[in-house]
């Protein structure tokens, strides 16, 4: 058996769906859509049934993706009965709805929702009036606290279709005029509203959350709290998770024999595992506010202020969420990006948010601070300051050109309904962060694993023997007795390894390419390196530069000093201003971030987006750092 | 392309803060224009502007709705 759960958006439907399905929920994919609908399964007299939630809808006339998912479910899904949330407050709207459903002769059970907010705002719905009127049977519920669940189980058992009404939508004239003289003439016969008063505390809240002044500044100041979460929540998990991942590296290193494949356990699968878990807090945690910010119902009031600041830039207000937090991370940005309806809109934020600088970015943002001005924090901070206003003002400016080229069209205008202000659930967020995290992990997690496995394989074969002058001075550290000199040699060893792997020759070929930016063979190494994930240019750079991994990462001064002494074949600096400057805006703009790539593929279930990302932004890095090397040369900058 | 409206109408954009109208007609066949009628404001429904501006805020059928006022400038009501 199945059953398909369809309602207005705001009236309680997810509430309801998580109370019948709990945690046995599945997202995915509507097939051949980007609509995500979810699946979930409860026990009906010992029997397992099929629960799909149905994108909210307002009208079911396939104008929207959303709707004609919901159509088509209904139509040639052939669900064995559909539960219709009706919201008690605002029961008018919701027949809209109910009265298209019944028309399409399938068993129908209305699920009259929060019955307990209307009483309080003395609106009596009678049910069995109603039901009566309708054709079909009519529950009255409370989804959050879970009152009449266990009747509308019981209807469900003995489901009918419902009964033709005279539900008259298809007869000449507005179809929404007369749908609506229907629903008003069936409100007024089922509906004792006393004196209802509007909800005093969502008007006076909405005075202020949507000023068009004071509204923003409290925009501002919730979405600084959300950050602030993200930040310090977050990295709490995020270096539990880095530690635990180095732990068990070290572990089995310690207990296994040196090989090719304790490397590849300890650097390709464990860091790989390690650097997808890593995800995880960012995610849940953004989700999390999200959805409760979402519950409360100040997120509508949010994206209704940003709305005129956003259409400057040609998107809608409700792509203020995925350009806010893809400072901290652009994946779970991307995620979020579902909230925008418009196709177009949505894929042109898809593509502009992995330009905004995240996280990852800050350490090589730190190296190349403390490259450019050594011991002067006031001009690094500037560095850092530069860094993410080119990104943003990067990332503003391909929202600008895509709306004017390749997805051309007006941004949609708003409409957006301002739910009253409702205490928000934890049991929602907690089961929106798990279900978005899993979501991450079957969709992203696996490709992201496969691709660090073939990047260490890439920096690791074609084997080389060590250089004879490592070889020699493991000699005389084992004479001597030197830890001191037996490091030395290991990184010796470790750099040549690299510079002769498939991906130190490919740094050789492409140097080519690279010197026009100031770049050397070596730094393009780097590059390839931090293909998947730009933060690893440091350690990278740390092998090639021969200061050893462990040592950059405990002391990054000695990485940053190897670093300003390298010099290039004719004695020449590597790391001149011009380079470094160059080096900076490359990592700004450059895609080198597999995890967003996969997580686009499935946002925007193709391949075309996560290609047309990677060229465009490859092609946005190499002119930008170019420009800039070339000027800096140009003036003399050394 | 935007004429004057008839007498005693106005355009839903073009109203204070705290007006009660009834719409009479909608010039445009917009896309989201049938989202807005799918909520509830079709011709004969009465309409309360929460906030002038753009987006301005709308109260009909005990909902408030944000709406942009490209959309709204398409709905000609008459004052009450």
């Amino acid at each position: 058996m199945k059953f398909a759960l369809a309602g207005n958006p705001n009236c309680g439907k997810t509430t309801l769906f998580n109370a019948l399905t709990g945690l046995r929920a599945q997202t995915s994919n509507y097939p051949g859509t980007t609509v995500e609908h979810r699946l979930g399964r409860f026990e009906l007299d010992g029997e397992s049934v099929e629960l799909l939630d149905l994108p909210g809808f307002y009208d079911l006339n396939a104008s929207s993706e959303d709707e004609r998912v919901a159509l088509d479910a209904l139509k040639n899904g052939k669900p064995d009965g559909v539960i219709v949330v009706a919201d008690a407050m605002n029961l008018n709207r919701s027949l809209f709805i109910i009265g298209q459903i019944l028309e399409m002769q399938l068993p129908v059970v209305v699920a009259l929702n929060m019955v307990d907010l209307a009483e309080a705002a003395g609106i009596r719905v009678n049910a069995a009036t109603l039901a009566e009127e309708l054709g079909c049977p009519v529950v009255a519920v409370v989804a959050r606290s879970g009152r009449g669940l266990d009747e509308l189980r019981a209807t469900l058992r003995q489901l009918e279709i419902s009964k033709p009404t005279n539900a008259c939508g298809t007869c000449d004239g507005c179809r929404f005029q007369n749908r609506y003289a229907w629903a008003d003439a069936v409100t007024s016969r089922c509906v004792h509203a006393g004196d209802s008063q509007p909800n005093i505390w969502t008007e006076r809240l909405d005075a202020w959350f949507t000023h068009p002044i004071i509204g923003v500044v409290a925009f501002f100041a919730v979405m600084l709290a959300v950050f602030f979460l993200i930040f310090q929540i977050a990295h709490i998990p995020m270096d539990l998770i880095d530690g635990l991942f180095s732990h068990i590296g070290s572990w089995i290193a310690q207990r296994m024999p040196e090989s090719d494949l304790r490397n590849l356990l300890v650097k390709g699968v464990i860091g790989g595992v390690g650097g997808v878990l890593v995800f995880l807090p960012q995610i849940g945690v953004l989700f999390f506010c999200l959805s409760l910010l979402e519950d409360t119902g100040y997120l509508a009031r949010a994206a209704f202020v940003m709305d005129r600041l956003m259409r400057q830039v040609g998107l809608p207000g409700k792509a203020f969420v995925p350009l806010l937090s893809a400072h901290a991370c652009a994946v779970p940005a991307i995620m979020a990006t579902r909230v925008i309806e418009d196709k177009r809109d949505r894929l042109v934020t898809i593509l502009a948010v992995p330009l905004i600088s995240c996280s990852a970015r800050i350490p090589v943002y730190s190296m190349l601070a403390a490259l450019l001005f050594p011991h002067n924090a006031w001009r690094a901070s500037l560095i850092f300051t530069g860094a993410y206003a080119l990104g943003l003002l990067a990332a503003i400016g391909t929202a600008l050109v895509l709306k004017r080229t390749i997805l051309k069209g007006e941004t949609r205008p708003l409409v957006l309904e301002l739910p009253s202000y409702k205490q928000p659930s934890l049991r929602t967020a907690t089961l929106m962060m798990l279900d978005r995290a899993w979501v991450f992990l079957r969709k992203a997690g696996t490709v992201i694993l496969f691709i660090s496995i073939l990047l260490w394989v890439l920096a690791t074969y074609p084997k080389s023997t060590p250089p004879p002058e490592a070889i020699a001075l493991q000699q005389r550290a084992a004479a001597e007795n030197s830890e001191v000199l037996k490091e030395q040699a290991e990184r010796l060893i470790a750099h040549s390894a690299l510079a002769n792997s498939a991906a130190g020759r490919a740094g050789h070929w492409i140097e080519p390419v690279l010197r026009p930016l100031g770049f050397d063979w070596q730094i393009g190494i780097g590059i390839l390196s931090s293909f998947a994930a730009r933060e690893v240019i440091v350690s990278t750079l740390a092998v090639v530069y021969g200061v050893g991994e462990e040592a950059a990462e405990k002391d990054p001064e000695s990485l940053y000093d190897s670093l300003r002494r390298a010099e290039r074949s004719d004695g020449s600096k590597v790391f001149t201003t011009a380079t470094c400057a160059s080096l900076l805006v490359f990592y700004v703009l450059a895609m080198q971030c597999l995890s967003t790539q996969a997580i686009t593929r499935r946002e925007t279930n193709s391949f075309k987006w996560p290609a047309f990302q990677l060229v465009y932004m490859t092609v946005l890095a190499y002119s930008g750092s170019f420009l800039v090397y070339q000027t800096l040369q140009l003036l003399g900058a050394a | 392309m935007k004429t004057a409206p008839p007498l005693h109408r106005h355009r839903l954009d073009q109203l204070p803060t705290g007006s009660r109208a009834v719409v009479r007609q909608i010039e445009s066949n917009d896309e989201s224009l049938h989202r807005l009628m799918a909520m509830g404001l079709c011709l004969g429904r009465e309409v309360e502007v929460v906030r002038h501006g753009n987006p301005l805020i709308l109260r009909f059928l005990g909902a408030r709705v944000g709406v942009s006022s490209r959309l709204a400038q398409h709905i000609l009501v008459e004052h009450r």
